[in-house]
């Protein structure tokens, strides 16, 4: 057994000392006569550049300044009351939803919200005003994660004792990635991630036992991945060095929605993108060459589809940084077809996994970045 | 209209008995329904003292009682503190129906009827048997008590009775017992009627005793309005019969002369016009009926009628063609009529060139319609405004003017040098006429040609506004109200030439507004001349302005709202839709300047109305918002303190100074 790193204690000691240390200078500017004020990174693209180097977005540096005026009391009185209540949930280690926290401020009287958008939005204040994830103050999202096989062991302290998953030994079920990461620690000998869009490849990997033919570690993504699956991913990838590894339908919403939030992460958590973004990862397939080169079963693109990779080649910083994205994005649009990762049963049902992934993983040349 | 029922009235009176005639007529002057009666008895006394204490110089002093003697039977006198009426007059005063003081005037003035005490005492004598008993001192020490009767044989009023006191009193009061009347305090009554009558008569004092107690409606402004100024007629305004009470009351030894001494705007320049007009309208005359009439038409008309009735004669009726050839065989008298029929047929002629031969077949049965129903379709279907206007000012155009008329008379060899000097005397000796001789045809025939000559308005220096600083005194004394804006326009014309002047009020909250089951409503209250209009709201003109203002725009909710309208129309001449005198006529087709005129006031109070509404709804909001940010505050406090371990009191202290 391996000694636990300090990892899951320490983002939250410092979000403590945050907390405190932006109510002292609440307190001293009230002390003189001075207006308090939070000020926070603009949470918009106005305010993000890609940046190539890293391979995500970064803030450019706006930011806006919330101050203790009349206008501004009620939503002022509401941000410290949650900043009093993350407070809180770091001292008795405990944690909240999104939506227990927005019950929970039905206590505060005036400064109540009436609804689940204006509390979340504060909440986003405080992890932008921070710059801490809201996971490390305690709100953790509605949603959990999706599902993890593969030579990998969760270690959790719990109340009973430490308790050990062995991700080798579930059978053909799997692994669910709780909503929050923080508190896990991970373990694992694997060479890579492979990260797979839909639920029914995932299944049928795992029922293959691929991850064992491969050492490798597989996630599912259900579509868009959750903040946990994100998170969960990027730990492993930062923590043990993982390639990661991505696997997706090839159409435009699995490349400019699924992967690219994996990779470079979402237009609307634009300050978190290097705490959430893993700007390693790689497409391995379905590339639009592969329905060439493999000879795929088709559906010609919907008008969306069309419409979200123009849009793509027009105005997103992260296909333009990239001639290949914007080679792969013409070349689909110039075929005019898509394929789902399923197509590749066209050539029996172990096709995938015998012969499709062991080559795709093999030739790095046929990935896109 | 005044002057036709004063000539009906006066033919009625030689073959009915007067009694008899008042009887039948009574619902046209007022004395309709129990209610309406008892307003009307109490209008005519209280409207007479106004006037007699105006007249005089005197500051009103008026007391108004109303006594129950049994079911729908009633005691009322109204007394006042006027110039006290001669011995000798009062026959003529309480007798007389048409007296005729301020009929034929041109004065604004509060009674337009002429029929005014006369009637009280008809419908006292007619209800009960019973005479009026006037009381009255000039204020010579004699104080004079008689009863009045109505000889209705003599159409005279008669002193039944007669005693003298002395005492130190002026005035006068008259007492008269009524039946088929009754009195409450409600909306269409006596009460209301007074203290709307206070409201634009706020220099006098009423005070109204009732059944139900003592009300005062006090003075509010100590100092008399000046007298409204007799105006000159002006010729657009003018009806025959009024002419000719001019020319039996004037100075002037000419006709001629009568014209330009008497009427305002007509001048020596514009008799020489008229003159030319007047024998237009001789040879029109002398032709009427002869088989050259189709040419002198045709010299009269800028436009081809017959040809228009040819061109369309499939789409219109036989009945349409025969209608408008009698017009034509009529004219000049049916030329309004004509121009009507014009209007439609030069419309139909714009049609037909707009539009294909395949439209027009399946407009078919529009062409049918009578000129104003058609003229209403083709409005909202094809033409625009400017078109509309194109046309209107074609047919305006379609008679020639008198001096072409003539020469293409003489040109087409219809008339001979010396028929033509004959016309010319004919017409100069109308001209020069004494004016008592003048006859009811010349007298129409000048009222036409000047009518249709063009005259400037006439001065409007003669009218007498309340004003809108006593306006606002009165409404706030009555109403207590928390926002109110009173404005006088400046006196315009209408119809030409009649002037008139508009006063509009805007007074919400306090007592404003009508009390209704779910709160207070707006309120209209209608005037006329000064004179409370209570009846025929819903057909009155003034009403239609009022309501034709969109009032959310001016921030109330609409007419649920704690508002009192205030509309006095002044005018010489008070447009009524109906000898009832309830209901002004006007509206955006009919004396659109009035209607335009009283929108346009009320909008700017509206304006006034809208700032005053906006900063109370600010102040509130303001309020609002303190109490709510010193609530933040404290919760502020609370948050930091508890994350810092600090005392709430002391962060509290400081943030309500910042907030503050």
């Amino acid at each position: 057994m391996v000694k636990l790193p300090a990892i899951s204690k320490k983002p939250r000691e410092i979000a403590k000392q945050k907390i405190i240390e932006l109510a002292k200078k609440m307190y001293e500017d009230l002390m003189k006569g001075k207006r308090p004020k939070i000020t926070m990174p603009i949470r918009s693209l106005s305010n993000a550049m890609f940046d190539k180097e890293k391979g995500s977005f970064t803030l450019v540096g706006k930011e806006k300044a919330r101050t203790l005026t009349v206008n501004q009391a009620k939503i002022f009185a509401q941000t410290t009351k949650m900043l009093e209540f993350a407070k809180q949930l770091l001292e008795t280690d405990d944690f909240s939803t999104l939506r227990e926290a927005y019950y929970v401020s039905k206590n505060w009287g005036e400064a109540r919200f009436d609804d689940q958008q204006a509390s979340n939005n504060v909440i986003e204040d405080l992890e932008a005003a921070l710059g801490v994830l809201r996971e490390h103050l305690g709100f953790i999202p509605e949603e959990d994660g999706s599902s993890v096989v593969g030579p990998l062991k969760i270690i959790e302290e719990t109340p009973e004792g430490e308790l050990v998953v062995d991700c080798t030994k579930l059978g053909t079920g799997a692994y669910n990635i709780p909503n929050d990461v923080t508190k896990l620690n991970l373990e694992t000998d694997a060479d890579f991630i492979l990260a797979i869009e839909t639920s029914g490849m995932f299944a049928r990997l795992n029922a293959e036992r691929f991850w064992d033919k491969h050492n490798c570690i597989l996630v599912s993504l259900k579509g868009v991945p959750a903040r946990a699956t994100r998170r969960f991913i990027k730990r492993l990838h930062e923590e043990h060095d993982l390639p990661v590894l991505v696997f997706t339908d090839g159409d435009p919403y699995g490349y400019l929605n699924i992967y690219r939030t994996l990779k470079v992460g979402s237009g609307k958590a634009i300050h978190l993108a290097d705490k959430l973004s893993i700007p390693a990862a790689r497409l391995i397939g379905v590339t639009p060459q592969d329905i060439i080169d493999y000879d795929l079963p088709t559906h010609p693109l919907k008008e969306q589809d069309i419409k979200r990779i123009k849009d793509g080649l027009k105005n997103d910083d992260f296909v333009r940084s990239f001639p290949e994205w914007q080679k792969a994005l013409k070349q689909m649009l110039d075929m005019g077809v898509r394929a789902e990762q399923q197509s590749l049963a066209k050539y029996g049902l172990k096709y995938v996994v015998n012969t499709y992934l062991p080559e795709k993983i093999k030739d790095e040349s046929t990935w896109l970045p | 209209m005044v002057g036709f029922m004063g000539d009906e009235l006066f033919k009625e009176f030689k073959e009915h008995s007067v009694a008899e005639f008042f009887r039948k007529n009574k619902h046209m002057l007022g004395y309709s329904g129990k209610i309406r009666s008892l307003t009307t008895i109490i209008h005519e006394l209280v409207t007479n003292s106004l006037d007699a204490c105006e007249e005089a110089g005197i500051l009103p002093d008026i007391k108004v009682e109303i006594e129950k003697l049994g079911a729908d039977h009633y005691k009322v006198a109204v007394e006042d503190n006027g110039p006290g009426i001669p011995l000798e007059f009062i026959p003529k005063v309480f007798g007389k129906m048409l007296a005729g003081s301020k009929m034929h005037r041109f004065i604004q003035s509060r009674g337009q009827q002429g029929i005014g005490a006369a009637g009280v005492l008809l419908f006292s004598q007619i209800t009960t048997g019973k005479p009026l008993k006037i009381i009255t001192s000039t204020g010579d020490g004699n104080i004079y008590e008689v009863e009045v009767k109505m000889n209705v044989e003599k159409n005279e009023g008669e002193i039944v009775s007669k005693k003298v006191r002395k005492g130190k009193w002026r005035g006068t009061r008259v007492e008269g017992e009524f039946k088929e009347v009754s009195y409450n305090r409600g909306e269409f009554g006596p009460f209301e009627y007074l203290r709307r009558i206070s409201l634009a008569t706020p220099h006098a004092k009423i005070v109204l005793k009732d059944p139900y107690g003592e009300v005062v409606f006090d003075r509010v402004v100590n100092e008399l309005p000046k007298k409204p100024e007799e105006m000159k007629p002006h010729p657009y305004g003018l009806t025959t019969d009024e002419l000719l009470y001019i020319a039996r009351k004037t100075k002037s030894k000419k006709v001629s002369s009568m014209l330009v001494s008497e009427l305002s705007r007509v001048t020596t320049k514009r008799i020489k016009e008229l003159i030319n007009y007047m024998l237009r309208d001789l040879i029109l005359k002398k032709f009427k009926d002869s088989v050259f009439w189709n040419m002198v038409v045709s010299c009269y008309l800028n436009i081809d009628i017959e040809s228009y009735l040819n061109k369309f004669k499939d789409y219109i009726t036989d009945d349409e063609i025969e209608t408008v050839r009698m017009l034509i065989k009529n004219l000049p008298e049916s030329l309004d009529e004509l121009k009507r029929y014009a209007l439609k047929y030069i419309t139909m002629e714009y049609l037909f060139n707009k539009l294909s031969e395949e439209e027009i077949n399946k407009l078919k049965n529009h062409f049918k319609k009578i000129p104003e129903n058609f003229m209403e379709w083709a409005e909202k279907n094809y033409l625009s405004a400017t078109v509309v206007d194109e046309l209107n000012k074609k047919v305006k155009n379609i008679v020639k003017n008198p001096e072409e008329f003539i020469a293409e008379i003489k040109n087409k060899g219809l008339i001979s040098d010396e028929e033509l000097k004959k016309f010319e005397d004919e017409v100069k000796s109308i001209l020069n006429k004494n004016p008592k001789e003048l006859t009811w045809d010349e007298a129409e025939m000048i009222v036409n040609c000047l009518q249709s000559m063009e005259f400037m308005a006439p001065p409007t220096t003669g009218l007498r506004p309340i004003g809108a600083e006593n306006i606002e005194k009165s409404l706030k004394e009555l109403l207590q109200p928390d926002f109110v804006k009173a404005i006088t326009r400046n006196p315009k014309t209408y119809k030409g030439g009649i002037p008139f002047a508009v006063e509009v009020a805007i007074a919400y909250g306090g007592n404003a507004g009508r009390q209704g089951d779910e709160g207070r409503r707006m309120e209209i209250m209608r005037f006329a001349n000064h004179v409370p209009l209570l009846y025929d709201a819903s057909a009155c003109g003034l009403t239609k302005a009022v309501k034709s203002i969109n009032w959310k725009r001016y921030g109330l909710r609409g007419e649920d709202a704690p508002i009192t309208v205030f509309v006095n129309l002044i005018s010489t001449f008070i447009p009524y839709t109906s000898a009832g005198k309830q209901a002004v006529a006007c509206s955006e087709n009919e004396n659109e300047e009035i209607y335009n005129e009283i929108r346009h006031a009320l909008m700017i109070c509206g304006r006034e109305l809208e700032k005053y509404l906006s900063r109370i709804r600010r102040e509130a909001e303001e309020e609002k918002k303190r109490k709510y940010v010193m609530k933040y505050a404290r919760i502020f406090a609370e948050a930091l303190a508890n994350i810092l371990n600090k005392p709430v009191d002391e962060i509290e202290e400081k943030v309500v100074k910042l907030l503050e």
